[in-house]
């Protein structure tokens, strides 16, 4: 696991988007670069100056080619092909991102994005002031993007985007989001016993105080 | 699909007998090289003396020198070395092609820096150059294929030796793909003679600084050392057609070595006698003379002979000679089912131009040429053809 911060204090930029629809995108980066978004954490898509689009990172894929699995049977790995393959091979990670909203002239929505970015916008990680922003405006209307992406490890993410968020909202004075979501969270899928018990289960295996 | 493969299929079935017939006479012909390599082992001052004889007949013979080491001599895998660097270079390029709006050429060269202590992590390099308007031309007209081939092959070496000039670790080695000869070179027009003077002051530049200098040579298909065994079966009176009488023909050095040397073990060290090896040997005081040893790369059971050329100044020393013996197993040990060495595979991923590649840059170059407001010529209607069966190919393989 990274010792990096969850969140950096200036926004970083990760890599370039690859493909999207409605709901979500794939950025393509570079492997082994410092600071890649973990799982759950709120990302953003700059479009134009007045345009950008958030999502949570659901997905991270480490993808091989012909080398690797050759190098990968070595009985002894030298170091240096190891750093190698690390660093400087041009093996793209993909990072998939969910879609959960956008802003347009300075203001906040959590609807779906009205267009998605074009290929090779930019994606940056959000730093602690972006994050409580985007996740204090309106009633956690942006989980139910986030809920809908049954394709994935929905409760795993929900989990640790709760817990990097919360962890941005101690660090402004606030220690009492996450149990504010959680009562979200329960509400939403009230009807859907299966993924909440499954939500839920995720949520306790959290440091969170709930 | 336009091939008559009932055609083909007569032809190959024919072939096929006569492959078999081939095979066998090879494996005789294979027993009376091993027994020649076996007899003749020692006798390295008249095997010496019959190669000087030939010579004087044939000018441009073409075959191993022996060294100081016994015909058989099998020298075990030494450690790895624990420190310095390893620098491969490769180098790749897309030729002028006159079908093209804008014909133009590229030369890509990769170099791949291994720190052989594990103190840094690989450096990759890639240099990249694209050829247009007065490059594509030399005295004789267009230049071709060949031409762009030996500039690559400078750009390599050149390359190496602009990467090693403020290295100050030890020992360097300089790793490339293929023969250190050139065989591009024999040429005589002045433009070639030019290219292959620079050539031999980069390698007299890489001999000043001590660098451990090879070219690897993967399945040689040569018979340097085969030959110099025919010198051996020659009547005295006959040596006047050495190269011509062949009665060793078809055997391959590779063949002859697999079954001599164990996994990890090198042949003795050889000259290289032919008219290219010839400019080099009188270059720099007798310093880039070029050498040869082969190096079972292999597993027991499974040989896997290579060719490694080196200059005169590794070949004499051996400390050399085992620290590039060294970094060779380890390099092609580490993709155990490939057996090449693993940076020289980097190098070729960081120079290879793929035809993507080669379309992105011609669209750079005209979308400037038009930006500037230069006539962009036309495609050829050849070209313009075979793109339409590509598309169709394309569509008829969904």
């Amino acid at each position: 696991m990274t010792d990096q911060p969850l969140t950096s204090s200036t926004p970083l930029e990760i890599g370039r988007m690859l493909r999207a629809d409605t709901t979500r995108c794939v950025v393509g980066c570079r492997a082994g670069q410092p600071h890649l978004p973990p799982l759950g954490s709120l990302v953003r898509l700059p479009v134009d100056d007045t345009y950008q689009v958030y999502g949570v990172v659901a997905d991270i894929q480490v993808f091989d080619d012909g080398l690797t699995r050759q190098v990968v049977i070595s009985p002894n790995l030298d170091p240096s092909v190891i750093l190698d393959n690390q660093y400087n091979r041009n093996l793209p990670l993909e990072i998939g991102v969910l879609f959960v909203g956008y802003e347009h002239n300075g203001r906040l929505s959590h609807l779906l994005p009205p267009r998605p970015p074009l290929v090779l916008h930019v994606l940056y990680t959000c730093t602690p002031a972006e994050v409580r922003r985007f996740t204090a405006h309106g009633r956690f209307g942006y989980f139910r993007h986030l809920l809908r992406a049954t394709d994935q490890p929905l409760a795993e993410v929900v989990a640790a985007h709760l817990q990097q968020a919360q962890a941005c909202h101690a660090q402004g004075g606030n220690p009492h989001w996450a149990r504010e979501a959680a009562r979200e969270l329960i509400t939403l899928l009230r009807d859907d016993y299966a993924t909440l018990a499954t939500v839920l289960s995720a949520l306790a295996d959290t440091e969170l105080d709930l | 699909m336009t091939i008559n493969f009932v055609e083909v299929h007569r032809q190959i079935q024919q072939a096929a007998g006569e492959a078999q017939r081939e095979q066998a006479r090879l494996r005789d012909e294979f027993n009376r090289a091993w027994e020649t390599l076996q007899t003749w082992a020692d006798r390295l001052p008249d095997l010496g003396r019959r190669v000087e004889q030939a010579l004087r007949y044939n000018p441009s013979l073409r075959c191993a020198r022996p060294g100081q080491e016994a015909l058989t001599t099998r020298v075990p895998a030494p450690p790895a070395p624990t420190q310095g660097l390893l620098l491969a270079a490769d180098g790749s390029n897309a030729n002028p092609n006159h079908h093209d709006r804008i014909p133009f050429g590229l030369i890509n060269i990769g170099l791949f820096g291994y720190d052989l202590g594990h103190h840094r992590p690989p450096q990759e390099l890639i240099q990249s150059e694209v050829l247009l308007n007065q490059d594509l031309y030399d005295d004789l007209g267009t230049i071709g294929e060949e031409r762009i081939a030996l500039e690559r092959d400078l750009r390599e070496r050149r390359a190496l030796l602009e990467r090693l000039r403020d290295e100050t670790v030890t020992p360097l080695v300089t790793l490339t793909d293929g023969p250190l000869e050139l065989y591009r070179q024999p040429r005589e027009d002045p433009e070639f003679h030019a290219r292959f003077q620079d050539y031999l002051r980069v390698l007299t530049a890489l001999a000043a600084q001590g660098v451990i200098t090879a070219g690897y040579v993967d399945k040689p298909q040569a018979d340097l050392v085969v030959r110099l065994l025919e010198l051996a079966l020659l009547d005295e009176d006959e040596l006047a057609q050495a190269g011509q009488l062949r009665p060793l023909r078809g055997i391959t050095d590779r063949a002859l070595f697999g079954q001599l040397l164990q996994p990890g073990e090198r042949s003795a060290l050889f000259g290289l006698q032919s008219t290219t090896a010839e400019r080099f040997r009188q270059a720099a005081q007798g310093q880039l003379e070029l050498h040869f040893f082969y190096l079972n790369v292999g597993l027991a059971g499974q040989p896997k002979v290579v060719r490694v050329e080196i200059p005169h100044w590794v070949a004499v020393d051996t400390t050399a000679v085992t620290i590039l013996h060294g970094v060779l197993l380890q390099q092609t040990q580490i993709t155990p089912n490939r057996r090449y060495p693993y940076a020289l595979i980097r190098a070729h991923e960081l120079a290879v131009v793929t035809y993507q590649d080669r379309q992105a840059v011609a669209a750079m170059i005209e979308q400037e040429w038009l930006n500037q407001g230069v006539v962009v010529g036309e495609e050829s209607e050849k070209q313009r053809a075979k793109q339409d069966l590509q598309s169709s190919s394309r569509r008829s393989a969904r």
